[in-house]
């Protein structure tokens, strides 16, 4: 079977590195894993995203994108990425609820009433050529107005904490000329 | 004071041109702003007096503009004009918070004012700031009002459109108002009254002197108010 998990990232001291992290006390608990798949799966996993059928979805005070359900990709249901993030979490993980989406120009979610602000979110971000200035960034935001901002990254998994904080996307501007900002949203609840 | 009293007063005289304190066009506005849709508003044209809006308009060159940003929105803002220490910018406040220019507001809104109780500052938005769709609705505000200051095409972003709803949904654009120096716009804030600033697209400035006249306060008002 293919490993979809970059190896660095499962040698015994990459997984104890990733845990201390996980573990420290910060402000916004994350990890950033860059070059989570080898190239080979993430641009066979990067054309899939882009071939999925994307329904586009909008109410004006809350939210602009197009959305497509990403159960065919195998990503949030692979074994794999399970028992890895398993490991690092050190918590048992069977199961990550998650959806794909885009956003292009015109399109953003504003910081929405959640019911579970305990999750943990699993971004992957599949976003190839994206600079900060178009917008488009998912931020995390605390009561005291603190916040952690992703900006579009290719081949990047983010694993963080929630812990009351609000999410939104920023809204996309128009220098992001027909670009379009992948991701895959999954929680852990 | 009533109406007439209010007309005859210097600060409005001196504001506010004299074809916008005709009786007959009090008259005709007050029939124009409650039935414009997709909420009531109005859309004032030359409503300033010119000269005087040119100074306010040189006074903010003098005023620090700081960034805003959150999800809903990106631009930037000046302070409360009441915390400025240039004339011109004091002075329009005192004029837009006076009794005559509060009765005046009634007469055609015909929504019960709170003397003196206003929010007012510039805001200044540029290639890429926007202001997404949103109510106003906030402890006491009964009308919103924009006056702008700077002059800009439909294709260069920055329109105020305002959004028809269902229920207090807000479902489609409506009315694209694009600025033009000196039109006075307001509308009464209920929870229909939702409203964006468009993304500026170029490389233009468009400033305006916005804020909020104040009522008396019913929280029922706010049931609605962002519950999610």
């Amino acid at each position: 079977m293919e490993h979809i998990i970059n190896p660095i990232y499962k040698k015994k001291d990459s997984i104890e590195k990733l845990q201390k992290a996980w573990n420290t006390k910060e402000i916004f608990p994350h990890i950033l894993l860059t070059k989570i798949f080898p190239q080979v799966i993430y641009k066979q996993k990067e054309k899939e995203i882009k071939i999925l059928f994307f329904k586009r979805e909008s109410r004006p005070d809350r939210y602009s994108f197009a959305q497509a359900k990403a159960s065919s990709l195998h990503i949030f249901d692979n074994k794999e990425l399970h028992a890895f993030l398993s490991e690092v979490l050190q918590r048992k993980i069977k199961h990550i609820l998650g959806e794909a989406y885009y956003f292009s120009w015109k399109d953003y979610k504003v910081v929405l009433k959640e019911q579970d602000k305990n999750a943990i979110d699993i971004i992957f971000d599949c976003t190839e050529d994206w600079k900060e200035e178009y917008g488009g960034s998912l931020i995390y935001k605390d009561e005291k107005g603190r916040y952690i901002k992703f900006m579009g990254l290719p081949n990047t998994m983010i694993i963080i904490e929630r812990k009351n904080t609000e999410k939104y996307i920023q809204y996309v501007n128009n220098l992001s000329k027909g670009k379009k900002r992948y991701l895959l949203i999954g929680k852990i609840s | 004071m009533n109406i007439q009293e209010a007309l005859s007063e210097k600060f409005l005289q001196e504001w506010i041109k004299q074809e916008y304190r005709k009786k007959e066009k009090i008259a005709d506005l007050k029939k124009r702003f409650q039935s414009n849709t997709p909420f009531p508003h109005l859309e004032l044209h030359h409503f300033f007096n010119e000269q005087k809006l040119r100074k306010v308009l040189q006074s903010l060159e003098k005023e620090e503009f700081l960034e805003k940003e959150s999800d809903l929105f990106k631009f930037m803002q000046t302070h409360d004009f009441a915390t400025s220490s240039t004339q011109e910018l004091v002075e329009f406040k005192e004029f837009i918070s006076s009794k005559s220019f509060l009765v005046y507001m009634e007469e055609i809104t015909g929504i019960k004012l709170k003397d003196g109780s206003i929010d007012i500052s510039a805001s200044l938005y540029q290639n890429t700031d926007y202001l997404l769709p949103h109510d106003d609705q906030r402890e006491g505000r009964k009308i919103a009002f924009m006056i702008y200051l700077s002059n800009l095409e439909a294709q260069d972003g920055g329109k105020l459109i305002l959004y028809k709803t269902k229920g207090s949904i807000p479902r489609e654009e409506e009315k694209a108002i694009t600025p033009q120096f000196n039109s006075f716009v307001f509308f009464k804030v209920t929870n229909k009254s939702f409203h964006e600033v468009e993304e500026v697209l170029v490389n233009k400035q468009r400033i305006t002197i916005g804020g909020w006249l104040h009522g008396a306060y019913h929280k029922s008002h706010l049931q609605e108010k962002r519950q999610y």
